[in-house]
């Protein structure tokens, strides 16, 4: 078969794109070898190697940049021939999410993370030291195998890594690409419309960059085993510990504020298996800068440490894995779908443990330690506990979280011993929430003590010399101070039981020992000042959490009045989801709600729910009005997100988000489905008649003939009909009325059919009410005639006609000319009761073909049509019809019709939200403050 | 003894008895017979059955959506989600439910659909000429 040439193809993207691809990997690899041989080289040598590592990272970069350039080129110039613009881009696609999109497949993401890694080795090279060229050696080899996930080649019939510039055609086979010319007929899908969210430009490359960095405490343990320094890394890597921890801590809370903000779920953690999996390496890395702070204080836990930012940093590849290898598939909502990664990602995994560990197994006897025991009242016992109480923390979240990959490893054996092993799969606990919680809470409660007492220890201390004198009552004083508190906001919170007190005591304990510390220390040294702010960061959160978690209520419309006061304290027993129907407003826990409207602006339909809150004498407090909005996907055929409205206040938080529409405004094929269950019935109304439907009984009251409507031009010769119909059952006392229109225009019939929401109703007035219209005339006899132009006459029915003459360019309302056409209009003057109208029929040929147009105008009451013309004697042929508007109007109406004027909606008070976000924040920041303050070792 | 040799058996302890307390909270999935056998909470794998009708009437209650499904055992049965019905419900390829047997049906705290991807490889959109 003859190869298609394709039309329109970019390739000369894809050839340079590719360059790149390989230029970037091999330069990774060139960079990492070169930094490492230079360790081992006479010092005369020494300047030349160091031009060559430079000049093989400048090389890395620039190909890694183009690569990037390349992608967000073809991104943006929507070159949809290629799979992963079609896959992400859309021609509706804003430019301001292009970023976005980029990073929303995995290839655009693994290129955030090698760009931040490369980022991270020039600040390394800026700060350099003896360690420098062997941490980037480090990173280049951890890019090597990054960019291996992008290269997309066969080696040994294994296909390595996902490329980011294969054509759509070389993605899939379908009959599309026997068109030479497929290019100019793709159209993009476009970016998944929950990410089309400001918070997706800031969130992914925050956390990534958290990821990246944690590369670099990870090399700097592995330089100083592999160059036999073991104590001379820890002062120089601690800053970047303490970066790495804030930014990574950062990008989860940025995860956080964006499924609160913009997902459904009404919350910013639901222990879902890819926030579990962010929030795990944080875990250890904190735990690693807290014991690397004790080995560069005494020396004593240097092992510790090491195998700390071990951990943390396989913990973010494990997580990689998690995320992108689709093992997850069955238990998270927001993890990416499978590349075909899994095997790549597994490999990686076991080297990213067994390659430190084999260092670490080689310089185990030469890390310095210390014989002595530490002392029950030294600083260092207790901080290096916590640590430990972290590292069960990211045990049991990771334990819980990989269930899915026990699954995929039992399938693994079952398929390669070939027996049936599937009853042994397991599945997540039936309440993930409770189940984390329950033990995290007692995690939380002994970090939050330890980071309490732990900083009012010294160093190496001992009975007598660890703990200060007036450290003991400073102590007491403030435990009695958290309790009182604790009595006080307990009070607050609507469930309670001993071990929430016991959270919440520690939580104020560790916020007033550490405050207290601030104030004390504040003159002394700036670095302790970050570390007491961390730590109330940390109190402040768990309170945060304890306030959202449990005063959060749902504000619901109440079935039984009473229940509001006998509060159920198992909020799972009431409803979460309410209904209103518009204008129809409901009272629910101290505020009056009521659906305004709606309306729909582009892809969004827009909500306006006003809600009055008012006292117990129904005074009204406060009027405001909630926002949130349905999302229709990109090709505006369906619901494709609801995104929340959050009113905030000081102290607390208003979620709202809308859970159900009526079905005709969701997606176009329920809306015909709909439309087609309604069971309609012909009446024949006669004025003032009753006729009985399925439920109720219609009366038609009125006919008016002067119906309009502003979406129609209306020319005088149209006829506008709407009518009255009283309807009412016998029940009914106040009866309703429906009002249905129809609009004639020329031989068009634009219906306009009344809804009766509340009834259920739906009525329109038949289109064949035309026939009525015109058939009046038909117990009449003939009603043709043939005259000659300037004669006149008078038919049986008493009207005139005169032929005034012909127009060769006849202009009427349904006549459209066209170029070739040979029109005849003949002018006719008639006269019907006592009125004198100029008519204009129209004869056409057009395509050798006649067309007869007839001239109607329902306000003269006449149609009539030039039949035939003879060429001859120049008789013409006419007939016409009487139009009359008949007493009987043909109305359909369905009585079964489903309300389309209400919504179904969740509002949730989350009080002390803002303790959750300035909490994380106060770590955030403090963590920050102490790598800054470290900047210059 | 040293004190970080009995600090380290206690910790092991712990992490022992942390792991296996942890482990009672994950099951199997479980199916309809059993549900109804044990009258607990569990979580139940299948899909949804289609040829039954789905009844959502939030005039009539807004939290309550009516379904069935087919179990692994490939038992049918009646669902009652506590809940406003969730978005692209129809499309779902696998449901889990979490609930409990009453009488009969089973009443479920929560779903979780998994969806086929957004946008199948084979379904390239071709743009109107318009």
């Amino acid at each position: 078969m003859q190869p298609i040439s394709y039309l329109g193809e970019h390739l000369w993207v894809q050839h340079l794109g590719y360059a790149f691809l390989i230029l970037a990997f091999l330069s990774a690899i060139y960079t990492a070898l070169i930094s490492i041989r230079s360790y081992y080289v006479q010092s005369d040598w020494i300047p030349i190697f160091e031009k060559w590592r430079k000049y093989g990272l400048i090389i890395h970069q620039i190909s890694l940049i183009g690569v990037i350039g390349m992608i967000l080129f073809m991104m943006s110039s929507h070159f949809f021939e290629f799979h992963y613009v079609w896959e992400h881009v859309s021609d509706d696609l804003p430019k301001k999410y292009i970023l976005s999109a980029f990073w929303e497949g995995q290839e655009g993401s693994f290129l955030l993370w090698m760009f931040w890694n490369t980022i991270l080795c020039w600040l390394l090279v800026n700060h350099k030291n003896y360690f420098t060229w062997m941490n980037i050696a480090i990173i280049m080899l951890v890019q090597a195998v990054l960019m291996s996930m992008i290269l997309g080649i066969y080696f040994f019939g294994y296909r390595i890594g996902s490329n980011p510039f294969l054509l759509l055609r070389e993605t899939m086979d379908i009959p599309l690409f026997n068109n030479p010319n497929y290019v100019s007929l793709v159209k993009g899908n476009g970016l998944n419309p929950l990410l089309q969210n400001y918070w997706m430009l800031i969130h992914p490359p925050t956390l990534f960059l958290g990821f990246a960095s944690t590369v670099v405490p990870f090399a700097y343990a592995l330089s100083g085993l592999i160059t036999k320094k073991h104590k001379e890394w820890l002062r120089p890597c601690l800053k970047w510990s303490l970066f790495s921890g804030s930014i990574l801590g950062l990008g989860i809370l940025m995860g956080g504020i964006w499924a609160y903000e913009a997902l459904s779920f009404g919350g910013y953690w639901a222990w879902d298996p890819v926030e579990n999996m962010s929030l795990v390496p944080w875990l250890v890395l904190i735990a690693g800068i807290h014991s690397h702070m004790i080995a560069q204080a005494t020396n004593y836990s240097i092992k510790a440490t090491v195998l700390f930012y071990f951990i943390t940093y396989s913990l973010v590849i494990y997580s990689t894995y998690l995320t992108r290898s689709g093992v997850l598939g069955d238990t998270s909502v927001h993890a990416f779908t499978g590349l075909g990664l899994g095997w790549q990602l597994v490999a990686f995994i076991f080297a990213s443990v067994l390659i430190p560990l084999y260092f670490l197994f080689r310089e185990r006897k030469q890390i310095p330690v210390i014989k002595e025991e530490e002392n029950l009242a030294s600083r260092e016992f207790w901080m290096f506990i916590g640590s430990l109480i972290l590292l069960f923390s990211a045990i049991l979240i990771t334990f819980t979280t990989s269930i899915p990959v026990y699954n995929k490893i039992l399938d693994f054996v079952s398929s390669s011993l070939s027996i049936d092993l599937s009853s042994y799969h397991r599945s997540a606990p039936v309440d993930v929430i409770a189940h984390h919680n329950k033990f995290q809470l007692w995690i939380s409660v002994i970090i939050a003590i330890l980071s309490g007492f732990t900083l009012y220890l010294r160093y190496l201390g001992n009975k007598l010399t660890g703990v200060k004198k007036g450290v003991l009552i400073s102590l007491l004083i403030i435990v009695s101070i958290s309790a009182v508190f604790t009595a006080i906001i307990g009070a607050q919170l609507h469930r309670t039981n001993y071990p929430i007190y016991l959270l919440l005591f520690s939580s104020l304990f560790s916020i007033c020992a550490n405050l207290w510390y601030l104030i004390q220390t504040y003159k002394l040294d700036p670095k302790v000042r970050s570390a007491s702010l961390a730590h109330i960061g940390f109190g402040v959160l768990l309170l945060g959490i304890l306030f959202t978690g449990l005063n959060r209520r749902n504000i619901v419309p109440n079935k039984f009045f009473q229940e509001e006061e006998f509060f159920d304290v198992n909020k799972d027993n009431l409803d979460k989801h309410f209904l209103l129907f518009k204008n129809e407003p409901k009272f629910a826990q101290g505020y009056w709600m009521n659906y305004v409207h709606d309306t729909l602006e582009g892809r969004f339909r827009k909500y306006n729910i006003e809600l009055l809150r008012v006292d117990s004498l129904n005074n009204t407090q406060e009027k405001f009005n909630l926002h949130p909005d349905i999302q229709y996907d990109n090709r505006m055929t369906k619901v494709a997100a609801a995104n929340p409205y959050i009113r905030h206040y000081w102290n607390k938080d208003l979620f709202s988000l809308i859970a159900q529409i009526p079905i005709v405004q969701m997606d176009v094929e329920s809306a015909n489905k709909a439309e087609d269950s309604l069971q309609y019935v012909l009446y024949n109304l006669k004025l003032n008649d009753t006729v009985f439907g399925r439920k109720h009984y219609f009366v038609l009251r009125e006919i008016k003939s002067d119906f309009t409507s502003k979406d129609i031009a209306s020319s005088s010769d149209d006829l506008g009909i709407q009518i009255k119909i009283e309807v009412g059952d016998e029940t009914d006392t106040v009866k309703s009325v429906l009002t249905p229109g129809i609009i004639f225009k020329s031989n068009l019939a634009y219906r306009f059919p009344f809804e009766h929401e509340k009834l259920g109703i739906r009525s329109e007035i038949s289109d064949t009410l035309i026939y009525s219209i015109a058939n009046e005339a038909e117990k009449l006899q003939a009603r043709k005639f043939s005259i000659k132009e300037k004669e006149s006459i008078t038919t049986q029915d008493g009207i005139s006609f005169k032929l005034m003459g012909f127009d060769r360019n006849p202009s009427i309302a349904n006549y459209i000319p066209q170029s070739g056409d040979i029109a005849v209009g003949a002018r006719l003057e008639v006269k019907i009761n006592d009125k004198v109208h100029e008519l204009m029929p129209v004869y056409l040929i057009r395509d050798s073909r006649a067309i007869q147009l007839p001239y109607i105008s329902y306000t003269k009451g006449i149609s009539i049509n030039l039949n035939h013309i003879d060429p001859q004697n120049g008789v013409m042929d006419f007939e016409y019809n009487i139009l009359k508007i008949p007493e009987t109007i043909p109305v359909r109406i369905a009585e079964n019709a489903p309300r389309t004027d209400y919504l179904v909606m969740e509002i949730i008070e989350f009080p002390g939200i803002i303790m959750v976000w300035t909490g994380s924040l106060l770590m955030v920041f403090g963590l920050a403050m102490a790598s800054y303050f470290r900047r210059k070792l | 003894m040293k004190k970080s040799f009995i600090l380290g058996i206690l910790f092991l302890m712990t992490a022992i008895i942390l792991l296996v307390s942890a482990s009672k909270d994950i099951t199997s999935y479980s199916n309809f017979q059993e549900a109804r056998k044990s009258g607990n909470s569990v979580k139940i794998v299948g899909q949804l059955d289609k040829s039954k009708d789905m009844v959502y009437d939030p005039v009539q209650d807004a939290n309550r959506f009516s379904f069935y499904v087919v179990d692994k055992a490939g038992e049918t049965v009646q669902v009652i989600l506590k809940a406003a019905k969730p978005q692209d419900f129809e499309l779902s390829e696998q449901i889990v439910v979490t609930g409990k047997m009453v009488d009969g049906t089973f009443i479920a705290s929560d779903v979780l659909l998994k969806c086929p991807s957004k946008y199948k490889d084979e379904e390239v959109y071709i743009k109107s000429q318009s």
